[in-house]
């Protein structure tokens, strides 16, 4: 029951959080210099992310070296191609070779012992 | 944001309306590879809905759907079962979701006009993905929005509940630690690079990254919403650019 009640509560504030400047204060009536401000906001965040994903990747104090190349990786074919799909096959494939390669990868910096925190990126989502 | 006249003349003038309650190909076209980037992460959720002991499997799988987002649903989950009270978790989840009252404001001209239904209940499928895939489409409006924004939303949340939903069923036997678990952070970099292209992504962009990296050891993903707040602020201070 408790958990029940948590779960709608949040479920309340996220859907509050997102209609915010939609429904309740339309952004439109913000000034407009904080409106021109919105066109920053995709790349500041995916930036955000993409670093965070990389830091929690390795653990307090290590260098996670397979996800640093698969990213690097990754943002090469993305450069030049628009294409979604082909940076995320690439990306993943140098991230499982790197994996494979534990010798490439360190001691035990990013190792297959820090996959299972890899696989909860704590900003992964649709979050 | 690139502005593009051409895409507003060809896609904006097409009747659209007239196939509205089908799903618009574009649309799936665009959210297939994010949705498949997400099933790693679904797959994890839906384990740890499965092994835990003091929150009922069908709340956990209730929060899915409801929640819509993948960081704040675990945290909220592992949070009430490790017996966390209600502010905890509620500070926790705002804190997690809060970068969505940003997306909400610089998505809101989209919204402008739409049916009151719409302007309520469609930001429910407001996150990361969908929002950056709607930034890349600036010439969809009206009838047109509203189905490549319903069509992105469901197809990214049936994918992501399914997968929740058979990793709740396959319980323990399901692999968390394969590469694929790459593919989300893969995703951002995607749409992240190709911006990069327009000289004036770059600073909000390199901010943001620096910002983050630094206060990377904040709880709570805390460090994102700072460096991202990081980013976006200069323009604020500055008045911004014009837009041309």
């Amino acid at each position: 029951m408790t958990a029940l009640v948590i779960v709608l509560a949040a479920s309340l504030v996220t859907w509050l959080l997102r209609i915010g400047f939609i429904t309740v204060l339309p952004a439109e009536r913000l000034p407009a210099r904080i409106q021109r401000a919105f066109d920053d906001v995709a790349p500041a965040v995916l930036a955000a992310i993409v670093v965070s994903h990389v830091v929690h990747a390795g653990g307090p104090g290590a260098i996670p070296w397979p996800t640093l190349a698969a990213v690097l990786a990754a943002a090469a074919v993305a450069w030049r191609s628009r294409n979604l799909a082909l940076p995320v096959v690439v990306g993943v494939t140098v991230f499982g070779l790197v994996l494979a390669a534990p010798d490439l990868a360190g001691p035990s910096t990013d190792g297959p012992e820090h996959v299972q925190f890899d696989a909860r990126p704590v900003r992964a989502g649709p979050v | 944001m690139s502005q593009s006249p051409d895409g507003a003349l060809l896609r904006g003038a097409l009747p659209v309306t007239a196939s509205s309650e089908r799903l618009d190909r574009d649309a799936v076209r665009d959210v297939l590879p994010v949705a498949v980037s997400l099933v790693p992460f679904a797959a994890v959720i839906g384990v740890t809905i499965a092994q835990a002991t003091s929150v009922p499997i069908w709340v956990g799988m209730l929060a899915g759907p409801l929640i819509y987002g993948g960081s704040a649903q675990l945290a909220a989950l592992t949070l009430t079962d490790t017996g966390a009270g209600l502010l905890t978790v509620l500070g926790t989840v705002l804190v997690i979701n809060a970068r969505l009252v940003m997306y909400g404001a610089a998505i809101e001209p989209r919204f402008r006009g739409q049916p009151r239904w719409f302007r309520w209940l469609a930001p429910h499928f407001l996150v990361d993905q969908t929002y950056t895939l709607a930034n890349e489409r600036p010439e969809l409006s009206g009838p047109a929005f509203r189905r490549y924004w319903g069509t992105v939303g469901l197809v990214l949340g049936g994918v992501w509940v399914g997968t929740m939903y058979l990793a709740v069923a396959l319980g323990p036997a399901v692999p968390t630690d394969s590469p694929l678990t790459f593919a989300a952070t893969a995703v951002f970099v995607a749409l992240l690079v190709p911006r990069l292209r327009q000289r004036a992504a770059r600073r909000p962009a390199a901010l943001a990254a620096v910002v983050a990296l630094v206060a990377s050891p904040l709880p709570h993903g805390l460090g994102l919403l700072v460096g991202a707040l990081a980013g976006v602020l200069p323009a604020i201070l500055l008045g911004g650019r014009e837009r041309s």
